[in-house]
């Protein structure tokens, strides 16, 4: 039994098209501590919480291999990723069958390539197969987490920290994912 | 930093002139960084060390210097000066008298057995103690005074009021807080005067007030400063032994009890970790004691048990998004989330070589990730799931979201 001193980070409910635009990374103090992915809407980001269908899976690698789950959350879609450092996690995306519901808990990442291109995915630590319910609910669940970031940009320091390196983001701009995430029917 | 002008400084008292301080000091980090010792610790070990490389045996213990109670380890034979602030009849006849001693560095408690005992001593009076030993019990330091203790009365020193610190911080010993009796917790036991919860506002810890004492019951939505509680551990959670304890009324605070969450608290979340100790496990079956049992069957307290009792049990982390909670989900709500009593487990986990693993798997498989609605009782950030419902999806919430954001 692993008794923890540093309480563990809560997973933030963010859509696809939102961590599509992060690249800001906030780095701990030390080795130890950890760092934080600035998000567009205003807030500090250390783990993840996805639910959605998820569509296809490639395999990366031969000497040790990477799987990658493309999931869709009906804004857009993430890239989750699972090796050898997260076995549970790729046991469980080597038995799905797609596409399924999954929801998944796990570390973002933003990555900048050497000309300059930056990409995000995420580096699961659980892969569960749920069900259409659970998906649903997670999309109300953001869409709420997500307003509610907004509507506190003006006053918390992440909002104010976006506001300054996000200075092209406008907010608005969510109400077209609330409004794709909330659209009746089962268009994946 | 080491302080390499104290050790040279040492050694050269001892006639000792051909010393290589860099390899002293090497030594000395090396002890810290790579085995984790205080450098207190280890200035002193390796400079005791060198002397005795030179044939110089140093005294183990100063016995004629005066210390301060904060200084003090078990095993020392000690010179105090301290204040009696509060005493206590004990209910062993091996020990004559129980209480508590102070000085400006910090306050312990102390035991006078009655073996060849001196007199007990005074409230309130200033003590020069010489011989007095230090000892732990039960991983609390205390003093004990016997027939070859010196005791001298001494003139009062000046004693600054002790530091109030947050429950938070409480660890074993004596400790001073403010607090505020949250609820209270009948006891069937005749010992006991009073018993509950107290807390500060931001935390809460058990407390209790034995009938063998003066102290009266505390009054609900009074707050307290409390100075010189004894602090323990009972069954690995802080308790507080107000018994003896200095109690004032303190108006100047009010202490918000409403935002310190305790019983009856619902909430919904994601569950996000099956954590260790999930599923089938094995309990103490001696009466009374429910510890659960290592993966080899032993008790911490009954040590090895053979003929254990199985439970089912999950120990889960809720995320709310904004929080991350402890949750402990006890038997009865396990069975009906999984729909697997403990006898099917057990059955389950008897057909494979690791069966008690695929339990905790299949209980992982079917709640990770999902919404679910909990109630119970909040102690310390820990939750005592009372039931756990998965979150039915309310379709109204979609259409009301989808209003909101067209306007």
């Amino acid at each position: 039994m692993s008794e923890t001193y540093a309480k563990r980070e809560p997973a933030k409910r963010v859509f696809s098209a939102e961590l599509r635009l992060c690249h800001h990374v906030i780095k701990g103090s030390d080795d130890k501590s950890p760092s934080y992915i600035l998000l567009p809407t205003g807030g500090l980001m250390n783990r993840i919480l996805i639910s959605g269908v998820a569509i296809s899976r490639d395999k990366m690698g031969d000497t040790n291999p990477m799987y990658r789950l493309k999931v869709s959350d009906k804004v857009g879609a993430f890239y989750v990723t699972a090796g050898q450092y997260q076995q549970n996690a790729m046991y469980q995306m080597i038995k799905l069958e797609c596409p399924a519901y999954v929801t998944i808990v796990g570390k973002p990442s933003v990555y900048t390539t050497p000309d300059g291109k930056v990409l995000v995915s995420v580096r699961a630590e659980s892969v569960t197969v749920t069900d259409k319910a659970t998906r649903d609910n997670w999309l109300v669940d953001t869409a709420r987490a997500t307003m509610k970031r907004v509507a506190e940009r003006d006053v918390s320091e992440a909002g104010k920290l976006a506001k300054q390196i996000h200075e092209e983001f406008q907010p608005e701009i969510i109400n077209s994912w609330i409004e794709q995430a909330m659209a009746s029917g089962d268009s994946v | 930093m080491v302080d390499v002008k104290q050790i040279s400084a040492t050694l050269e008292k001892h006639g000792i002139k051909d010393y290589d301080i860099v390899v002293i000091e090497k030594r000395i980090n090396r002890m810290v960084s790579e085995f984790g010792i205080a450098e207190k610790e280890a200035v002193s070990t390796v400079t005791r060390d060198v002397l005795k490389q030179h044939g110089v045996e140093l005294k183990t213990s100063s016995s004629s210097d005066l210390i301060p109670l904060r200084d003090t380890s078990p095993g020392d034979w000690v010179v105090l000066e301290v204040k009696v602030v509060s005493t206590q009849k004990p209910n062993s006849p091996a020990i004559l008298q129980s209480g508590i001693l102070a000085d400006d560095s910090g306050a312990m408690g102390f035991i006078i057995f009655s073996k060849g005992a001196p007199k007990p001593l005074e409230e309130g009076s200033w003590y020069r103690l010489e011989q007095a030993v230090v000892d732990s019990y039960k991983g609390v330091v205390g003093i004990k005074i016997h027939s070859g203790t010196t005791i001298k009365k001494i003139d009062s020193k000046p004693l600054p009021p002790p530091t109030i610190v947050p429950l938070a911080e409480l660890i074993p010993g004596i400790d001073s807080f403010r607090a505020t009796m949250l609820n209270e917790i009948e006891s069937s036991s005749d010992t006991i005067k009073q018993s509950g919860m107290i807390t500060d506002g931001v935390s809460v810890c058990r407390f209790v007030i034995w009938a063998s004492s003066n102290a009266p019951p505390l009054e609900p939505g009074k707050a307290y400063v409390f100075y010189y509680a004894n602090v323990q551990s009972y069954n690995g959670k802080i308790s507080v032994d107000l018994s003896g304890a200095i109690r004032i009324e303190d108006d100047s605070v009010t202490i918000d009890i409403d935002s310190v969450k305790t019983d009856d608290v619902e909430m919904t979340g994601v569950i996000v970790q099956i954590q260790q100790g999930s599923g089938l496990i094995m309990r103490c079956p001696v009466e009374g004691c429910k510890r659960t049992l290592t993966r080899q069957k032993f008790c911490q307290k009954h040590e090895f048990q053979p003929d254990f009792n199985y439970d089912l049990r999950i120990k889960a982390v809720l995320d709310d998004g904004e929080d991350t909670y402890s949750l402990i989900v006890p038997r009865a709500v396990v069975e009906r989330i999984t729909d697997m009593t403990l006898d099917q487990a057990i059955e389950k986990a008897g057909q494979s070589p690791l069966g008690a693993e695929d339990i905790a798997l299949d209980i992982q498989n079917m709640i990770i990730g999902r919404y679910m609605w909990v109630t119970g009782s909040m102690i310390e950030s820990t939750f005592l799931v009372r039931d756990m419902l998965e979150l039915v999806y309310d379709d109204a919430e979609r259409v009301k979201l989808l209003n909101e954001v067209a306007s």
